[in-house]
């Protein structure tokens, strides 16, 4: 034994004594040396270790490329370069190229070589910008590993001319040698370009296009729209001027961009909004749409364009980008891609000192509240968080009015929490409202809407709670404390509650006596409703009878021609009554089952043609072919008799329109998908709505019919009750969706836009299984 | 002679004229309508005092009263359920019951009561009657000599109802799956009833072994509408491969792998009709038969020309790879499933009537609608 480590030192002295000293052949001898010691052994790691820890730690190569370009960004690199060289095939070479602040030799090799440094943990933040560090720890090399066979690492640290380079062959680290044993070179190189370098050769992998564009959506919670206003904060730190990235596919026809910032996203939006609180209180709100040619500046106050400073915000910059997801403002490639991602990224960051502070604008919250408004649709722009890609900053190294919760779940919702609440909804609102008009939309609803009985109620019911803790709370504060003129107060403020709480009872029990009115006639028509489905199936049936008896009188030869014609003339006729009963009988039929579900709107189309087109065209109405701008059309859960109610309603409706024109009737339905909602044009070429009734249609009891032909309005005219549409309006709006007369496509005079939420994709899964 | 129905309606003073009508269409057809009695047994009695050949029941024969003002106790079911057993054990011979309702009332009712199915050979639907009459009584007719054809199998010669297919060499390929042979050649020999059912739903339904016109038109790449010698083509070149086993009478159906052999021993033939495309299909076809007003079916959409099946939806020709398969009862391996074609799917074209995209295919559907 003794005899064997001699030997071994022996060798090892005369290595190192020698001109140029092999380490490699030392490092084996310590090894080896380490490894004779009778007393002592230690643990040793095997080169295959590496290739091991790479397919564990990174089994995706879309999660390895993001990992390295999350190294970029921790490195405060502010663009990062990827560019795909050949990698259609296997063998291909990729190069991640950035500007942060590169690496010295020293933090090479005790970083990036050490495995299972501790450098990331140390140091959360990002030493420039003071980044949140997104890498995950000690991934990136062996995310390197994951794609190719060869890497090289050329770095240049911010304050050296010369860099360094260094060529890992991941094939060395076979099983069966020692890690540590294994070198790679690293040389001193000529550089003048700070940043980072990274050349990964012999990729494993094939690249499509969908997987760089994969890759790319990976890393896109890295990205923030910049520059945010200021260019430094008060601590004298520079301003994160936020991080690009772009990806490049290059082979022999040339180098295309796949993905960056530009190309994916912000040129699709349709405005730009920026909005800034100075250090006065004073507050400054800006749009910019180059589509839309819009450039304009406006301040919201306190109080709408007050001129007065806020009360706690200061220091504030908002800026935001606006999405709308419509034909014609947006590829349809492109939209969908959007659509995803922002449904997920969408929505306003909010960052406090640099810091983004969780959960404000993170999937599913609603912080702002765009999405309970959008759903309300008075404002009838689009604004969900998914419309907007957003961030605001808060300067308040104090913490004096922004500071966080102790459980870290978000900022202590005081006053200046809600003023910036305030501040940053009216601002969006306000520009969303910009947009619309610009666009020639309608900005918001027509009518506002009547706030229901129940509504009312509850709003009641919650202010009297309220008042109910406020005098808790005096009487809290200890009855002592009070003085008399507080006594007062209290009571005069709870007086004046009192009486306006009266006056919204009156108003409300107004609107319930009107509501009841309705319901009654509504409780009228159910009853016949009742009654014609009693009977429809037997109408059903002796209809079929009727038409083949009929039939086979027709085909007798033995009937004389009169009779025949006779007999024929009956058919016809009866054939247009078996037509209309058959409406109903689809809508009684499916009525049997009371459940809802969500409904294709391709199935509620087929159903009205099928039924109304051969009776319209006797009555010269040409029902066209639906015209389906998208096909992904679920409803949320409803019932399907209620779409037959809908689209029966409404054509009714056009057939007299077109009855009074005295023209060749045409009617058109439409479908599509925007936002979310589903919308169905009903479109007819009758003599139109005249703008003063615009509103007024959907009220109860408002009938053109009465206007126009007063005798019409007899009891066999169901429709003249003035019901018709307020029906269509309280089934629509039963569920959130909406109804409104939209200007008509070309060729037509009335259009109805019946917008309905879109199922989700679990619902639907429920409801198909 | 003609083929005597029984028709047993509680009501069938009001569609008196839909039966009529439908035996007004076969002079072999003869249809005699009865009410029910109250009881299940008086019923069964009143039916078997008539010579008859086959059964037709009303799915609803509980809602009017008969002249005694009474309304029976029991259900259709429950009536055919009787039947089939008593001529299970021999008691009366086995013969064809069919369900006729609304399509309305088969939704509400029918549908739901699965395990009455396997009563009955066939459903037919009052509101499909001014339109089919003619099919239906086909039908019915056919029902009644396949019943006896089996029957007399059984019967007297102790053959095996697999025989029926007037099996030659040509037809080994029955033989390539056991489970076909083993439902048909079972041992005891079951009620007529079962085998009938079988050759129904299981071997002539379902296109697979046995395919029907429009898939035949398909793997021939010919629009059938447009070919106004389809019927010189079928009658002339394709008759040998004609189904003639129990039941064809009323189910027009054509062997397909004979169809695709034959294909194969023509000369100078473009190979397997699968990897031909449509248009060459049709060249070849004419230059064989001669016949020029085969004409060339057109895909939907820039759909492939390489038609293998029908559109479950428009009948029309379709490369399944195209397609989405939709729900349906496959139970056994020769059966192929039925697809729809993209457009199809996408108008829900024949979704009201029951065509549903087969749960395995949902959210490939889903990614498709949503990516149009």
């Amino acid at each position: 034994m003794k005899k064997q480590s001699d030997n071994i030192i022996e060798k090892l002295i005369k290595t190192l004594q020698d001109e140029s000293t092999d380490i490699p052949k030392v490092l084996d001898l310590v090894t080896e040396l380490a490894k004779s010691d009778p007393e002592k052994a230690g643990f040793s790691v095997d080169a295959g270790l590496i290739d091991k820890l790479g397919r564990e730690l990174v089994a995706r190569k879309e999660t390895a490329v993001a990992e390295l370009v999350k190294n970029a960004y921790d490195a405060d690199a502010i663009e990062v370069k990827l560019i795909f060289n050949f990698t259609n095939i296997q063998g291909g070479t990729i190069r991640i190229i950035d500007n942060g602040l590169g690496m010295t030799r020293e933090q090479f090799i005790d970083g990036f070589m050490r495995i299972s440094s501790t450098e990331k943990v140390e140091n959360p933040v990002s030493l420039k910008y003071n980044r949140q560090r997104a890498g995950r720890k000690g991934i990136g090399r062996f995310a390197a590993q994951r794609l190719g066979n060869k890497l090289t690492v050329i770095s240049n640290h911010d304050s050296e001319n010369k860099g360094i380079k260094a060529t890992i062959n991941w094939d060395d680290f076979k099983s069966g040698k020692e890690l540590w044993s294994i070198r790679s070179n690293i040389t001193e190189i000529e550089t003048s370009d700070q940043g980072t370098i990274l050349i990964i050769e012999g990729a494993r992998d094939v690249w499509t296009e969908n997987e760089i564009k994969n890759t790319y959506n990976y890393i896109l919670d890295l990205i923030q729209p910049n520059p945010i206003s200021k260019e430094s904060t008060k601590q004298g730190q520079p301003k994160d001027p936020g991080f690009e990235s772009v990806f490049t596919y290059s082979d022999q026809n040339g180098s295309k961009v796949i993905a960056d910032k530009q190309s994916e996203i912000f040129q699709y939006a349709i405005a730009e909004i920026e909005g800034n609180v100075d250090e006065n209180g004073f507050s400054n709100w800006k749009i910019k749409s180059d589509r839309l040619k819009l450039n304009d500046s406006y301040k919201l106050g306190l109080i709408n364009n007050s001129e007065s400073p806020l009360h706690f915000l200061r220091d504030i910059n908002l800026k935001a980008y606006y999405f709308i997801y419509e034909k014609d403002l947006m590829p349809g490639t492109q939209r969908k891609g959007i659509q995803k991602l922002l449904a997920n990224k969408g929505g306003i960051k909010l960052y406090r000192n640099g810091f983004r502070v969780h959960p404000y604008g993170d999937p599913n919250n609603d912080w702002l509240k765009l999405d309970e408004s959008a759903k309300r649709r008075s404002i009838l722009g689009p604004h969900g968080n998914n419309n907007f890609l957003g961030q605001i900053h808060i300067s308040d190294i104090q913490g004096k009015y922004f500071d966080e919760t102790s459980s870290r779940e978000g900022l202590i919702e005081n006053s200046a929490f809600d003023e910036l609440f305030n501040w940053a909804l009216k601002g969006i609102i306000h520009s969303v409202l910009m947009v619309s008009e610009k666009r020639g939309r309608k900005p918001k609803a027509g009518k506002t809407r009547e706030i229901s009985p129940t509504e009312s109620l509850y709003n009641i019911s919650n202010n009297l709670k309220k008042l109910s803790n406020q005098l808790k709370d005096k009487r809290a504060d200890g009855i002592k404390d009070i003085t008399k003129k507080e006594a007062l107060d209290v009571i005069v403020s709870t007086k004046n509650t009192l009486n306006e709480f009266a006056s919204l009872i009156e108003k409300t029990a107004d609107f319930i006596n009107q509501e009841l009115a309705e319901i009654e006639t509504l409780r009228i028509l159910a009853g016949l409703g009742l009654v014609i489905a009693e009977f429809s199936h037997e109408i059903k049936v002796l209809s079929d009878s009727i038409v083949v008896d009929s039939k086979s009188i027709v085909e007798n030869p033995y009937i004389d021609s009169e009779t025949r014609n006779i007999v024929q003339r009956f058919l016809s006729n009866f054939n247009l009554f078996k037509n209309y009963s058959g409406y109903f009988n689809t809508a009684i039929a499916d009525n049997i089952n009371r459940q809802l579900r969500p409904i294709a709107i391709q199935d509620v189309f087929n159903n009205f043609v099928d039924t109304v087109r051969t009776s319209a065209h006797k009555s010269g109405i040409e029902i066209d072919d639906p015209i389906f701008n998208s096909y992904y059309l679920f409803t949320i859960p409803m019932h399907p008799s209620e779409w037959a109610s809908i689209l029966y309603n409404l054509y009714t409706n056009s057939k007299k329109a077109i009855i009074r024109k005295k023209v060749k009737g045409r009617i058109q339905l439409q479908s599509g998908i925007v936002n979310s909602y589903i919308y169905v044009k009903f479109s007819d070429n009758g003599d139109g709505i005249p703008a003063e009734n615009r509103d007024r249609i959907f009220y109860a009891f408002f009938t053109t019919t009465s206007i126009n032909i007063p005798s019409a309005q007899t009891d066999e005219n169901i429709l003249g009750s003035g019901l018709g549409l307020k029906i269509v309006k309280d089934i629509i709006e039963n569920y959130n969706g909406s109804i409104e007369l939209v200007d008509p496509p070309e060729g037509f005079s009335t259009c109805f836009e019946i917008k309905i939420p879109a199922t989700s994709k679990e619902e639907l899964k429920k409801h198909e299984s | 002679m003609k083929v005597k129905y029984l028709f047993i309606d509680d009501d069938y003073d009001t569609i008196y004229s839909l039966v009529e009508s439908i035996e007004s269409k076969s002079d072999d057809l003869e249809i005699k309508c009865l009410k029910p009695e109250a009881e299940l047994s008086d019923t069964i009695s009143k039916i078997e005092s008539y010579k008859f050949d086959g059964l037709i029941l009303d799915w609803k024969i509980d809602d009017t009263p008969n002249e005694k003002g009474q309304r029976p106790s029991f259900k259709t079911s429950t009536l055919s359920q009787e039947l089939r057993s008593k001529s299970s054990l021999g008691d009366i011979p086995s013969y064809p019951i069919i369900v006729f309702s609304s399509r309305q009332n088969l939704n509400r009712f029918y549908s739901k009561d699965s395990v009455s199915h396997d009563l009955f050979d066939l459903v037919l639907k009052k509101d499909d009657v001014e339109k089919e009459s003619e099919k239906m009584a086909n039908q019915l007719v056919s029902l009644v000599d396949g019943y006896h054809t089996i029957t007399e199998y059984c019967k007297k010669t102790k053959r095996k109802p697999i025989d029926l297919f007037n099996l030659n060499s040509e037809y080994d390929f029955l033989f390539d799956d056991e489970r076909l042979v083993e439902e048909l050649t079972s041992d005891p020999l079951l009620p007529v009833y079962n085998y009938a059912k079988f050759i129904l739903d299981q071997i002539i339904n379902p296109p697979g072994i046995l395919i029907d016109e429009f898939y035949l038109a398909a793997r021939l790449g010919l629009d059938l509408e447009k070919s106004d010698e389809w019927g010189e083509l079928v009658n002339r070149y394709l008759s040998d491969f004609f189904y003639k086993g129990p039941f064809h009478e009323g189910w027009y159906r054509w062997w397909s792998i004979l169809i695709e052999r034959w294909w194969l021993s023509l000369p100078d033939n473009p190979g397997p009709l699968q990897n031909v495309h449509a248009k060459e299909r049709v060249n070849f076809l004419v230059k064989y038969t001669g016949l020029k007003h085969l004409i060339t079916a057109e895909p939907e959409d820039d759909d492939s020309y390489y038609f293998w099946v029908a559109c479950a939806a428009t009948q029309k020709p379709l490369d399944q790879l195209d397609g989405f398969v939709i729900k349906s009862k496959t139970r056994y391996p020769w059966q192929e499933r039925l697809y729809i074609s993209k457009k199809a799917a996408r108008e829900r074209i024949g979704f009201s009537n029951g065509i549903k995209i087969d749960p395995l295919e949902i959210d490939r559907y889903h990614d498709y609608l949503k990516s149009i």
